[in-house]
């Protein structure tokens, strides 16, 4: 096991270089000349000398390669330069805001696992019933929903008819509840249907009819022989849904005024502030590229057939 | 199977019809918008603002007295229309590189690959944000971000179906037969791959319809007062609590669209792609 870590691990290593790169190249594609660009989201008065010192100062007049390897080892050391607007450091303003996209996103993989194992499980051991048939609908729906417009009703729904939850804001469990919703239902109906669909797969399967054939309870046939091999799907499933949901609330946080990264990330797409989206570009690459390591480990762990060909 | 059967299966299937039939009423509303739009969609009169449903104005108006009939219609070529143009950009970039990579194999192929890799390390929207974020708001950069991103994927994908087929025996016969390579691809690789690149393509593109109206619905994408849903349903936000169908046109519209789309991909996958 520690040897196929070690080797994931390794194998990261040329992708977070090209990732890296990536994100580099991104911002020559800024229109114009960054000093002047910089000069005037700062305010300040393009003289010739000005000019010349903030060039030096970004190091834009030295060649490409080297202002690569220059950016590089500053962001390894979590240097990601200055905003543009608060003149702060880019990589406290990201550490500020981070919390509440974290929180925001672990909310809604509780309420996915609350709504789609229930649901999934249901539909599939009664498939076919009305339970069965209305879930599926609802999930397809789910599927093809806006999550900003879903969002709307929501607030449209809870704070204003029903006067049960605020509408926007950062605080208490109630303000999360609303925001969390939204980015889980989308993704509940995607569970809701594999998880279905795992279940339908495994009920067909010798050792489910076996433990049939012993005279098990069917609560323990379901819970043990069924459940339990139904889930690996999901797990894999869930660790990459993780990264694209942390990328994914930025509407989400738009719509509810929801002090996270994504909305900041918006915020500075707005003011022009460059090195805050080069920040946030390359740190969900980065926690995206972890996910999917961690979700491989621990597929790993799970699956005795991978095992096996350690 | 042929031809003949796989109509037949696609007429059998009642949510094709129905799915396809909805999709080609907005493509025709669409086009013929400014025949079919009983006003101007920006022509604005603030006499007439906020009103319900009139014989001027069948679904009423919006906060500047704009016809929210003609402003819906109106928005169908750059809601879908963009849509549909990343699809095709990325459909064509994607399948000449993924053919290419795919049939070649070798250095390039493991080239593209590793390409691919470092590509699909990121989260599609935040490289969508990403590139939006540098060149600046605006239609223009959303469709070119959008290609952008859905390309490599594609290509992927492409590639992916090529070394399928790539060697089976018929194609082994051409080559043998000195068949030279265009010809190959051209002749018997491309159209056996095809079903498969337009189910790919019908399920992708309420994600493409999706993400593009949520960039114009944030601000990034087309700008006011261009009719678009998505920046339709952030205009009537602010009149949730005074007037809720305001956001519930364009919003009962992207559902809709996107809806068809998903139930059209997943029918004729059953039928073109059975596995």
């Amino acid at each position: 096991m520690t040897r196929y870590i070690l080797k994931r691990v390794i194998g990261l290593i040329p992708i977070l270089f090209g990732v890296s790169l990536l994100t580099f190249t991104l911002i020559n594609l800024v229109p114009g000349d960054p000093v002047q660009v910089y000069l005037r989201i700062a305010e300040m008065l393009p003289t010739p000398e000005l000019v010349a010192k903030v060039r030096a100062e970004m190091g834009l007049d030295k060649p490409i390669h080297l202002r690569y390897f220059d950016w590089l080892t500053q962001v390894i050391q979590l240097d990601f330069g200055k905003s543009y607007i608060s003149k702060k450091p880019v990589w406290d303003e990201i550490i500020y805001y981070f919390p509440a996209t974290i929180q925001l996103t672990l909310m809604a993989m509780v309420l996915i696992l609350f709504i789609s194992l229930p649901v999934g499980i249901f539909s599939a051991l009664y498939k076919d019933s009305i339970f069965d048939q209305i879930s599926r609908v609802l999930s397809f729906l789910g599927a093809s929903m806006p999550s900003y417009w879903l969002g709307i009703l929501l607030i449209y729904l809870f704070s204003m008819q029903l006067n049960l939850l605020p509408t926007q804001g950062h605080g208490t469990v109630l303000h999360l509840i609303l925001p969390a919703l939204t980015l889980a239902l989308g993704h509940s109906s995607t569970y809701t249907r594999l998880l279905r669909t795992s279940i339908l797969e495994n009920l067909n399967q010798y050792h489910v009819l076996y433990a049939r054939a012993r005279g098990l309870r069917e609560r323990l046939v379901v819970s043990r022989h069924i459940l339990k091999n139904s889930l690996i799907p999901i797990i894999t499933a869930f660790g990459m849904s993780f990264g694209h949901m942390v990328a994914g609330s930025v509407i989400v946080e738009s719509v509810f005024s929801w002090p996270g990264i994504g909305r900041y990330c918006v915020a500075s797409i707005f003011s022009r502030d460059y090195p805050v989206i080069q920040a946030y570009v390359l740190i969900m690459a980065v926690v995206f590229i972890l996910c999917n390591l961690l979700v491989d480990i621990v597929y790993h762990l799970l699956d005795p057939k991978m095992m096996e060909e350690l | 199977m042929s031809c003949r059967n796989i109509y037949q299966d696609l007429f059998q299937q009642k949510m094709v019809i129905i799915s396809a039939g909805l999709i080609l009423f907005f493509i025709v509303v669409g086009i013929l918008a400014p025949v079919i739009a009983p006003n101007d969609p920006n022509y604005s009169d603030i006499r007439h603002k906020l009103e319900g449903p009139s014989w001027q104005f069948p679904l009423g108006t919006d906060h500047l007295g704009r016809c929210l009939l003609s402003r819906l219609i109106h928005a169908i070529p750059y809601s879908l229309g963009t849509a549909f143009l990343v699809m095709l950009i990325t459909m064509v970039i994607g399948t000449v590189v993924g053919t290419f990579a795919g049939y070649r194999g070798g250095v390039i192929d493991e080239i593209f690959m590793r390409f691919c890799d470092i590509f699909l390390a990121f989260p599609n929207l935040v490289l969508i944000l990403a590139i939006v974020g540098m060149l600046g708001p605006g239609l223009i950069n959303v469709l070119l971000a959008a290609s952008l991103v859905q390309w490599v994927w594609y290509a992927r994908m492409v590639r992916g179906m090529v070394l399928g087929v790539r060697e089976h025996n018929y194609i082994l016969a051409a080559r043998v037969s000195g068949t030279p390579g265009w010809a190959i691809v051209w002749q018997h690789i491309l159209p056996n791959i095809a079903s498969q690149i337009i189910v790919l393509a019908t399920l992708d593109i309420g994600w493409v319809i999706l993400s593009i109206s949520g960039l114009s619905f944030l601000g990034l994408g087309i700008q006011p007062p261009t009719p678009e849903w998505g920046t339709m349903l952030n205009d009537g936000r602010q009149f949730l609590r005074s007037n809720p169908l305001l956001m519930i046109y364009p919003g009962v519209m992207i559902l809709l669209v996107v809806t068809a789309f998903n139930l059209l991909g997943d029918a004729l996958r059953d039928v073109l792609d059975p596995r």
